[in-house]
């Protein structure tokens, strides 16, 4: 009986094994169409963890360039050598600053081998008015005009032929420099420039000499050019004399020819930045001083703006309402069959979030920033279960015959059954309140405005805790309480997720910020254990909404 | 170009290999949503989802088994969806008894697949189902019983239902033609 059985299936099947119906054009059709609508989704679905990914590249990538930028404009002012010498140090100088050099006060660095500062460099940021006041500060009982008056006077009488200044209303140009500064000057050249003080050590050190005799002038074919009082020059035979002057003419003359052509060379590629210098040559109580192998501290003027910016802190309080849904991945055909009827039973799934964060503004346009975020999501949909049961009972009340329809024949008489079916039909409640408790840490890139910001934010979340409550229509059409552990198919975490966003700031009041984020979240793990034949990841989309204190 | 190079294009989403696919497969695919569906643009509608199931997870199928097995397996949880769906009645039909029927093998020889296919489709839906699914597709009655939310024994009944009501429509079809005659 069994065989016969068999083989009218096995004939059935081999007959309808290559069965075709014909098929209409418009299937293909509607089948392109739904492929290309398809294409799209899954592009956007495979590759939003790139879409994250490249968000945080991009952000990193910003913040990479911005702190290059930033060491390059210091390590460009390290170049410049800035020297800021404050007004009580001992230098004291001015001289008649050029037409050309009080439009492009050029800082130049010095080279030890040098005799010479050049008066360009000094008279940067160096004004007659500066002068008087730094003398003043430094030595209230002496005038430097009458100083000045004095030293012209030895100027004219000495070595008229040195003075080339013809503008005497400009400036008192070869300037000197009072007694009491004087050996604060001989000081700081030699500490300075070794080669200056080695010409004039010979002549300071001469029995008959006295320093304060020694007039120093700085005139316009930049040169410094110390010059013996008339009683040591004469104390001197007339050949050790001429011999040491045609050393320093010589010297300073070199000396000027080389700055000079060094002067206009990089005069050109410092324009730029000599232009932010002369805005900071308002600064009346600083003088500039080149001075090689120190570094100096970032010039206050940068690429930044006229402030040097500090980083600083902010507190964000955040609420945020949600829409979040699942992807599943089922493992057998019994969980693919209740994905699809859960799909169509669930709906709209909504969540909140509520975050405090900590953010660091590291400078204009970067920050990072983490918390703690609280979120609670519901799902809540019902499933309709039918079942049903066969009780076969014997019809007494009808007796059947079988007849063979080609022996004509009796084969079989028996009193009918009846198979009563009975259905049932329940519907099966899914509950389930979802508790996290995470950890976002985020980088993101700041676009400022005058009152408003904008800025595009990426990072990672970390799961702290994962509470589930409530029941579950499970996939095997159980209602399932997830509080007993043995029922509940949820890991204790839910892992890391990617999460990004736009962040908005427009500003209330000096302190506070009103924040508008939107925002996404993507879990990377699936939230259910392995061995559970349905695999659930979230996402979430969210609009945060808050305010930010500046600390 | 052969089936697997026909699957590696298609897994890489090659438009005009998954029409290749389509053409090969479509008819008889077709047939096969026929057997569950009745009305043939809803058959149709049926196909259009499986082929769009099979494109997507092509990339899934590792080539272990027979390929027409694996769409067939998509086409037909495409109908059952569908059934399900419209609440697919297992109800009792008293005219078919559970005692056993047989045809001669002389009748089963002069049918023809397209009768074989028309026959079937005049089985209550209950029956029909799962006759295909146990008959033709070669499923259990206990995945049957988990595939449509019903019990073993309900599978096993339908079955044999079905099969006694098939055989006696393949005895009076062949009458019909024998008079006829």
């Amino acid at each position: 009986m069994n065989n016969e059985e068999n083989n009218f299936e096995e004939f059935l099947r081999a007959k309808l094994e290559n069965h075709t119906v014909k098929v209409h054009d418009s299937v293909w059709a509607d089948i392109e169409k739904r492929q290309k609508k398809r294409e799209g989704f899954i592009w956007f679905k495979q590759y939003l963890n790139v879409f994250f990914a490249l968000d945080i590249v991009f952000i990193l990538g910003f913040s990479v360039l911005s702190t290059l930028n930033s060491n390059d404009v210091q390590s460009k002012n390290k170049a410049q050598n800035f020297v800021q010498i404050k007004p009580d140090t001992n230098v004291n100088v001015a001289s008649s600053p050029t037409k050309a050099n009080a439009k492009t006060p050029t800082p130049k660095p010095l080279d030890k081998q040098k005799l010479a500062y050049t008066s360009a460099e000094i008279n940067k940021t160096t004004t007659p008015e500066n002068i008087t006041k730094n003398t003043k500060t430094r030595s209230s009982t002496k005038d430097i005009s009458t100083t000045n008056s004095r030293i012209t006077a030895n100027k004219n009488k000495l070595i008229p032929s040195k003075i080339t200044n013809k503008n005497p209303k400009k400036s008192s140009a070869p300037t000197f420099i009072n007694e009491v500064l004087h050996n604060d000057i001989i000081n700081e050249i030699k500490s300075s420039n070794s080669a200056i003080y080695a010409s004039i050590q010979p002549m300071a050190l001469h029995p008959l000499s006295n320093i304060n005799q020694y007039n120093f002038s700085i005139n316009e074919s930049k040169e410094v050019v110390a010059y013996p009082p008339p009683s040591i020059s004469q104390s001197k035979p007339k050949k050790v004399l001429k011999a040491e002057q045609n050393a320093i003419t010589q010297s300073n003359k070199a000396m000027a020819k080389q700055a000079k052509d060094e002067q206009k060379s990089i005069a050109n590629k410092e324009v730029e930045q000599t232009e932010k210098v002369t805005n900071q040559s308002k600064m009346d109580d600083a003088v500039l001083v080149t001075k090689e192998n120190e570094i100096a501290p970032l010039a206050p003027d940068t690429v930044y703006g006229s402030k040097k910016f500090k980083g600083y802190f902010a507190i964000d309080a955040l609420i945020s309402p949600e829409l979040f849904g699942s992807t599943f991945n089922a493992r057998n055909q019994q969980t693919q069959d209740y994905i699809a009827r859960r799909d169509s039973a669930e709906k709209l799934r909504i969540s909140y979030s509520a975050l405090m964060r900590i953010n660091l503004f590291i400078n204009r346009n970067i920050f990072i920033n983490s918390g703690i975020s609280l979120s609670q999501r519901t799902e809540k949909f019902s499933i309709e279960h039918k079942w049903e049961t066969h009780e076969d009972y014997i019809d007494s009340s009808k007796f059947i015959t079988i007849i063979d329809p080609f022996a004509g024949n009796t084969i079989y008489k028996t009193y009918d059954t009846l198979d009563y079916v009975r259905t049932f039909k329940e519907n099966l409640n899914h509950n389930l309140t979802m508790t996290f408790i995470d950890v976002p840490v985020m980088i993101g890139y700041k676009w400022l405005g005058k009152r408003a910001g904008i800025a595009l934010q990426g990072g990672v979340v970390f799961n702290l805790l994962f509470k589930q409550k409530g029941t579950i229509a499970n996939f095997n059409y159980t209602a399932n309480d997830v509080s007993s552990t043995t029922q509940n198919p949820f890991n204790a975490t839910s892992g890391l997720s990617l999460a990004g966003g736009i962040s908005s700031n427009y500003k209330l009041t000096k302190k506070i910020d009103l924040l508008i984020e939107p925002h996404t979240r993507y879990m990377l793990k699936p939230i259910n254990n392995s061995s559970y034949p349905l695999q659930q990841k979230i996402f979430v989309y969210g609009l945060n909404v808050g305010l930010r204190l500046k600390l | 170009m052969t089936e697997a190079e026909l699957i590696n294009n298609c897994k890489k989403q090659h438009a005009a290999s998954q029409k290749l696919l389509y053409d090969l497969y479509a008819a008889k695919m077709l047939s096969v949503c026929m057997r569950y569906i009745n009305e043939k643009t809803e058959a149709e509608d049926i196909l259009q989802e499986g082929f769009i199931k099979i494109f997507a997870n092509i990339i899934y199928f590792r080539s272990e088994g027979s390929f027409e097995g694996w769409m067939r397996r998509i086409i037909v949880n495409s109908a059952l969806s569908a059934l399900r769906v419209k609440h697919l009645k297992f109800a009792d039909n008293i005219d078919h008894h559970l005692n056993h029927s047989k045809v001669e093998p002389i009748v089963l020889d002069k049918i023809g697949a397209q009768e074989i296919f028309e026959i079937i489709r005049t089985l209550p839906n209950g029956y029909r189902v799962v006759f295909n699914l146990f008959a033709i597709e070669g499923y259990s009655h206990k995945e049957i019983a988990a595939m449509l939310n019903i019990t073993e024994s309900t599978s096993r009944t339908q079955f044999l239902k079905a099969r006694n009501a098939l055989k006696e429509k393949f005895t009076t079809k062949h009458l019909m033609k024998v008079s006829n005659e």
